[in-house]
């Protein structure tokens, strides 16, 4: 009888080492059709929930990557904004004011963590992502969901978890659980009229 | 014979418990008027003084930040350093939490229009982009505070002179080092502690992660100071040890007698010792430079007694010959002490070290060979026949008409050559008194030039009798200062008054934040149709009411924070007075910038090139030590006026040994190396020795033996000389060297001329 259900554990085991192999192996799939991505537009509409808000901030705008983690994001309502993640450097530019700031990622952290999730993602750099996040992946190809747990204690305390979905080397949902309960859902559909 | 017992006793006790200073500042003048007490205070106890530079090398940038993370992580716990910066963040958590405290006290933005409604819902509307940014969240608590944002501010407007930043902390430009700064809490004057600090940072490299490939350089004022005392306290010794090893073997075959040449070390070693313990007694402490001069005095006082032991012809006992040497000798003991004592006046606290150490042991050896010798040594004529071979140079002296036209064609050469050159001759760059090796002094420029660190460059120097006058009178500069900022003729400075405002101005910042309730409706009125929650803002209301009615911000409330750290190197006391530094970043048109300052006319300030008054100090000391020369060896030939019984004689005597050192002078700057204080020493030294030749050769001997001996005498003790100088040529430490280098090269032309002028034909 304890034989019994010592086979049937084994076969479980065996079960869920074979999927998440097969898991892993989904993603390593997805990442390099990631990977062979040259550069991409894409137009966004980010809604932010936080607590410091009595109602939702919705943003909506342009999107661009370029090979190489230089990321463009182009706020166009509610207000204008261009940011520029590029290598170490994060530039802000407010045309409405004229200003201009430019940030190093790498002073803080958490900031660097994100920026590097984020780009480590959109190129397919498995090895980058898993230096910096736990990572979970399910579903298939046609239609994945890869969440990520930051490593970094330092970035913990600010983000519980960053979600991407997507089909194929398409991502169509960025979203980000932030501590302290703030929500980032941004929803990416191809630039167009 | 007693009395010498009796005082090497005592000396000993004093010398072996004597301190061993090797703090270059210590050489500085003891009498300074306000700009050099500024100066030495800066060099001491100044914060460029007491910064540790640090540079990893020799590993993958990505290893070599891993190292200086590693690095400033465990600096940072240890309770030696104040500050410590990798470039990881340009402010430590104390420094955000003191701005985060006092911002509305701190920040030049705060005015009235600010917190108005339109002024607020501006500051509204940023918050909400910030809010909308990645990871503003982050952002939420100090927005809710802080919506205007006067810390962020307020750390923004402060100097960002800082090397590039690879990997997340700082790098050299080509990137093949990582950069840090550790700031010591001691003075750079407390060498013990600074030996601490340095150890420490040894120490917490070699557990840092990855620091097995990479190599560590560390720079900076305490670090020289610490690696020179080490440097000197071994040179001082094992080059005392090589002098003496090399003269004891020149007298041992000289005599072939271990008792004679035992003699011969007597007499200095007594010097020596009593001229150490006076200095310790003197001085409180005895310099390692003086130390290391010990050592060619090794070579200069065996002439005593070899002047005795050589002379001795077979048949006379000691007292008979001392009785015949006797008068020579001590004309050459006493110009010696003269010399010693025109040094001994200097009010350069180094050189009148030296003084007394020369004075005193060339006193005692002469006394000592004058009156315990004969009662303990044995009378042991040397065999002249078996030493010929020395005198073989006596060939040259023979022809005293071409030595003589060599020596006055020498003299004018070196003339011709200075009145050309002129500039040449004179270094008094304060940096080639420090006795470090010249490899390093690069190194640290190098370092420093890579970190942007602070270097003695212009400063503007403000004096008030109150710490808020000062403050006052500094922020009264910053218009002009910002105007030469904008003309390009400074690329940035430091004002204390940026990091502590002064009393009038925190109270006018004060009177610009509105009322709490004033401040309530105006915020209401700016937060019109923007989403944010209510009540988000009662952090701020309650920040800005708590910075109208509490208190003023004083120099206290900065402890523990870097920017304390600043303050103190930008704003202290000193006599009386308060004294307020600005340093002036990228001031590369000095004359220009002088001249805009003049026309400012700011009460209590004055701009200071410090490199050009160190120099211009250095040099006021040297007019002085000259002048001490000149009287010095005006002394010596008075004495020999009245100890030859003439003028004529004693200028016979003078002559040939001043040709030789103004031709050495003359030389010297010829092979590279400009004219410093030390060689000045070297050459006062020189002069000393040489007059003992010039004494000997004008002296009527007896016989043809005696003139043999004579000769025999003279050769050895030059050789002795250049024994021990040749030791202290080999020295590391410059000032040790040049010391060598001068009698290296003077003392032979001392004997060579001495022979040429001499009175009788050798």
């Amino acid at each position: 009888m304890r034989s019994l259900y010592r086979a049937l554990a084994a076969c479980l085991l065996a079960l869920a080492c074979g999927a998440a192999a097969a898991q892993q192996a989904e993603l390593a799939q997805v990442m390099r059709l990631l990977s062979a991505v040259q550069a991409s537009t894409v137009r966004f509409s980010e809604t932010k929930r936080m607590a410091a808000l009595s109602e939702p901030l919705v943003l909506s705008g342009r999107l661009s990557y370029q090979r190489g983690g230089r990321i463009e994001k182009d706020v166009e309502t509610p207000y204008r904004e261009r940011i520029v993640i590029d290598g170490d450097s994060m530039l802000v530019e407010s045309p409405a004011r004229g200003e201009s700031h430019s940030y190093s990622l790498r002073a803080s952290p958490a900031a660097w963590a994100f920026a590097q999730g984020l780009r480590a993602t959109l190129s397919g750099d498995l090895a980058t992502l898993e230096r910096y996040y736990r990572t979970s992946f399910s579903g298939g190809e046609e239609d994945w969901t890869l969440e990520l747990a930051p490593r970094d204690d330092e970035m913990a305390r600010y983000v519980r978890s960053i979600e991407f979905r997507g089909r194929r080397a398409d991502i169509s949902q960025i979203s980000v659980n932030e501590a302290g309960g703030n929500t980032t859902v941004m929803t990416i559909r191809p630039d167009g009229p | 014979m007693l009395v010498w017992l009796a005082l090497l006793a005592a000396s000993l006790l004093v010398a072996t418990r004597a301190r061993i200073m090797s703090d270059f500042t210590a050489f500085l003048p003891a009498r300074l008027d306000a700009d050099q007490a500024l100066l030495v205070h800066q060099l001491r106890e100044g914060v460029a003084a007491r910064m540790i530079l640090i540079g990893i090398s020799g590993a993958e940038p990505g290893a070599l930040a891993g190292a200086s993370r590693a690095l400033a992580q465990r600096l940072s716990a240890s309770a030696q350093f104040a500050y410590v910066n990798n470039g990881e963040a340009r402010f430590g958590a104390a420094d955000r939490a003191f701005v985060e405290r006092w911002r509305y006290l701190l920040s030049p933005a705060v005015a009235p229009a600010r917190f108005s409604p339109a002024g607020l819902r501006e500051a509204m509307q940023r918050a909400l982009e910030a809010l909308g940014s990645p990871l503003g969240g982050m952002l939420a608590s100090s927005i809710a505070a802080d919506p205007t944002g006067e810390a962020r501010r307020y750390l923004e407007s402060l100097p960002a002179a800082g090397p590039d930043t690879r990997h997340g902390v700082w790098f050299s430009p080509d990137g093949r080092s990582a950069l840090l700064v550790a700031e010591t809490r001691a003075a750079a004057s407390d060498l013990d502690a600074q030996a601490r600090a340095v150890n420490e940072v040894r120490a917490a490299f070699a557990a840092a992660a990855g620091a097995d490939k990479a190599s560590l350089t560390l720079s900076g004022p305490g670090v020289f100071a610490v690696e020179s005392r080490a440097l000197i306290r071994a040179d001082a010794s094992s080059l005392s040890l090589i002098a003496g090893a090399a003269v004891l073997t020149l007298l041992l075959f000289v005599y072939r007698s271990a008792a004679l040449t035992l003699a011969c070390f007597l007499p200095i070693a007594s010097g020596i010792l009593v001229g150490v313990a006076l200095v310790a007694l003197a001085f409180g402490s005895i310099h390692g430079i003086s130390l290391g001069f010990a050592a060619i005095l090794f070579g200069e006082a065996v002439d005593y007694p070899s002047y005795l032991f050589l002379h001795n012809q077979p048949g006379d006992t000691l007292r008979t010959t001392l009785a015949r040497v006797w008068p020579t000798l001590r004309l050459a003991v006493l110009t010696t002490v003269l010399g010693g004592l025109s040094m001994l006046l200097s009010s350069f606290v180094g050189l009148a070290q030296l003084g007394l150490l020369l004075m005193s042991a060339i006193l005692v050896a002469g006394l000592v060979t004058r009156y315990v010798l004969p009662e303990i040594a044995p009378a042991r004529p040397v065999a002249l026949a078996r030493l010929a071979p020395l005198l073989g140079w006596s060939a040259l002296a023979r022809h005293q008409r071409a030595l003589r036209a060599l020596a006055w064609s020498a003299l004018a050469l070196v003339l011709a050559l200075g009145v050309l050159r002129p500039g040449a001759l004179w270094d008094d760059d304060l940096g080639k008194l420090n006795p470090i090796p010249d490899v390093e002094r690069r190194a640290d420029q190098q370092l420093r030039a890579e970190l942007k660190a602070p270097d003695v460059g212009a400063v503007i120097v403000l004096r008030a009798p109150g710490r808020e006058q000062a403050l006052e009178r500094s922020e009264a500069l910053e218009p002009a200062l910002r105007g030469l900022v904008d003309d390009g003729l400074i690329a940035g400075y430091e004002a204390a008054s940026d990091i502590l405002p002064s009393e009038a101005l925190q109270r006018a910042r004060r009177a610009a934040l509105p009322g709490a309730r004033a401040l309530r409706d105006a915020l209401a009125q700016a937060q019109r149709g923007l989403p944010f929650r209510p009540g988000l803002f009662e952090p701020f209301l309650r920040d800005v009411e708590h910075a109208r009615s509490g208190p003023l911000l004083e120099p206290a409330d900065l402890r523990g924070t870097g920017l304390a750290l600043k303050l103190h190197a930008l704003l202290f006391p000193l006599h009386g007075e308060w004294v307020a530094l600005i340093p002036l970043r990228g001031a590369n048109d000095l004359a220009a910038l002088a001249a805009r300052f003049e026309a400012l006319h700011a009460p209590g300030a004055k701009l200071l090139d410090l490199r050009r008054e160190t120099g211009r100090m250095i040099a006021r000391y040297r007019g002085q030590t000259l002048k001490l020369t000149a009287l010095g060896v005006a002394a010596m030939f008075g004495l020999l006026a009245w100890g030859l019984g003439g003028l004529r004689e004693a200028a016979r005597v003078l002559m040939p040994v001043l040709l030789a050192a103004t031709v050495t002078a003359g030389m010297l700057p010829l092979f590279g190396s400009p004219l410093t204080l030390f060689h000045l020493v070297a050459l006062l030294f020189v002069v000393g020795t040489g007059l003992n030749y010039s004494l000997f050769f004008n002296r009527v001997p007896r016989d043809p033996d005696e003139r043999r001996r004579t000769l025999l005498s003279l050769t050895v003790c030059c050789l002795a000389v250049l024994c021990s100088a040749g030791a202290l040529a080999l020295s590391a430490t410059p000032v040790l060297r040049a010391i060598g280098l001068t009698v290296l090269a003077g003392t032979p032309l001392a004997l060579l001329f001495s022979a040429a002028f001499g009175r009788d034909s050798v």
